[in-house]
């Protein structure tokens, strides 16, 4: 009764979320908004640079007594960053914050929504602040690879690597889909195009355009590698600690890959 | 010089991340909340935060765990808020229909299932979306909410069990 529940969950939340295909997105909105977090990512380098003298005038001003005590710089530059993360462990009472005890001075309503990222990530050595000046800006957002694909131990890897369009940015998955942590590997035809959309826990969406394809593809290729038919959409792996489902809204095809733990 | 490079290569692409995840962060927000706009809002408040507070962003790996995170905030907050006006305005206002992007093409066992759950306290739909969409762990959900795993471990509980009196006669 409960697995049945579960499996009516599963099916309405992915219907509903597959319904919201790319072109039902406010296009205008979307690329202003792509264009301003691309535009902050090149800020930290140009910054880095000023996150020298920042710093040196830290030390400085400690060094002959002077304190600088109500000073409130933009919260939004990268240099206080900098300056208070890679010199802390010298003046961590004198560099000012950006975390979260100045931050909602900026804005409040959006304040309490971004966590704290955990306190060991942080902190590089003092060493480690000279400024990449060699470094490129960063690329247009479009022509980096998805974040995604960066990752070095994802959820699941696949036989062949997946190898990213030039002309849409997306990883192409070549071949069988290996699931992690398990000896299952996902049949996927190469002819159909399918890419990783992107991966939750231990859930990994692919998007491809052929529903009907892959559905036929893996109703002969499925039970000779030994994984075992639920529904019309839905198979278990062999091992049985691993699902894919196939799911269609909107003229969006996604197959969803959900391992257990 | 080379530790600073690598410093600044880790730190969160937020442009990457945008390409990436936006349209399942979207797709997230709208289970939480009741239209698409509302969703794209919320969405677009979780990375603008995140841009406020990127010098704190150190970890790509938990780039993802952090949008959630703010996302599921996020809607929360705009369904509290929507709620207050709601409630100040009802006698004005005219009763409210379906958003414009109602599940109008999902099959009725989805839309009744959906109705089930769209009736269940906030809490409780959070956990079920993050459990049952999302395929986060319990850990993974208490992390995203900010609760403990016991909690989330009721709050599903008792959402199930409310799920399993209305929709379990039914069930096929």
């Amino acid at each position: 009764m409960t697995d049945d529940l579960e499996r009516r969950l599963r099916e309405a939340f992915e219907a509903k979320a597959t319904s919201i295909t790319p072109s039902m997105v406010e296009v205008d909105r979307e690329r202003e908004l792509a264009d301003e977090l691309a535009h902050t990512q090149r800020a930290p380098r140009h910054w880095m640079v000023g996150g020298l003298s920042a710093a040196a005038a830290v030390a400085a001003a400690i060094g002959i007594g002077f304190i600088v005590s109500n000073q409130q710089p933009p919260t939004h530059e990268p240099v206080v960053a900098a300056s208070s993360q890679h010199s802390s462990t010298q003046t961590p009472e004198t560099t000012p914050s950006t975390t979260s005890s100045s931050a909602p001075q900026q804005n409040q309503l959006a304040q309490p929504n971004v966590q704290q990222p955990p306190a060991t990530t942080q902190a590089p050595p003092a060493t480690t602040l000279a400024p990449p000046i060699s470094t490129p800006p960063a690329v247009k957002t479009a022509t980096r690879p998805p974040a995604v694909a960066k990752r070095s131990t994802p959820t699941t890897t696949q036989t062949s690597e997946p190898t990213p369009s030039k002309s849409d940015g997306n990883y192409y998955l070549r071949g069988d889909l290996k699931i992690a942590a398990g000896t299952d590997y996902l049949p996927l035809p190469g002819a159909i195009p399918t890419y990783i959309q992107d991966e939750t826990g231990r859930t990994t969406r692919l998007s491809t355009g052929d529903c009907a394809g892959i559905a036929a593809y893996w109703t002969t290729a499925m039970p000779p590698q030994g994984w075992t038919q639920d529904s019309a959409l839905k198979w278990t792996a062999p091992s049985g600690n691993a699902w894919a489902f196939l799911s269609k809204a909107s003229g969006a095809c996604t197959i969803q890959i959900s391992a257990g733990p | 010089m080379a530790e600073a490079s690598s410093v600044t290569e880790e730190n969160v692409d937020l442009a990457a991340l945008y390409e990436t995840h936006h349209l399942s962060m979207v797709r997230l927000a709208r289970l939480l909340v009741d239209d698409l706009a509302t969703a794209e809002d919320v969405v677009q408040d979780a990375f603008l935060g995140m841009h406020r507070r990127r010098d704190g962003l150190r970890d790509p790996g938990a780039a993802v765990g952090y949008l959630r995170r703010a996302v599921v905030n996020q809607a929360r907050s705009t369904l509290r808020r929507r709620r207050t006006v709601r409630a100040h305005l009802r006698v004005a206002e005219p009763d409210v229909g379906p958003p414009a992007d109602a599940e109008v093409l999902l099959g009725e066992e989805h839309r009744e299932v959906l109705a089930a759950v769209d009736e269940l306290p906030t809490r409780q739909r959070e956990v079920l979306v993050l459990r049952y969409w999302s395929e986060l762990s319990e850990a993974e959900i208490a992390d995203a909410l900010g609760i403990s795993r016991g909690t989330v471990k009721s709050q599903a509980s008792r959402a199930m069990a409310t799920l399993s009196n209305k929709l379990g006669g039914e069930a096929r």
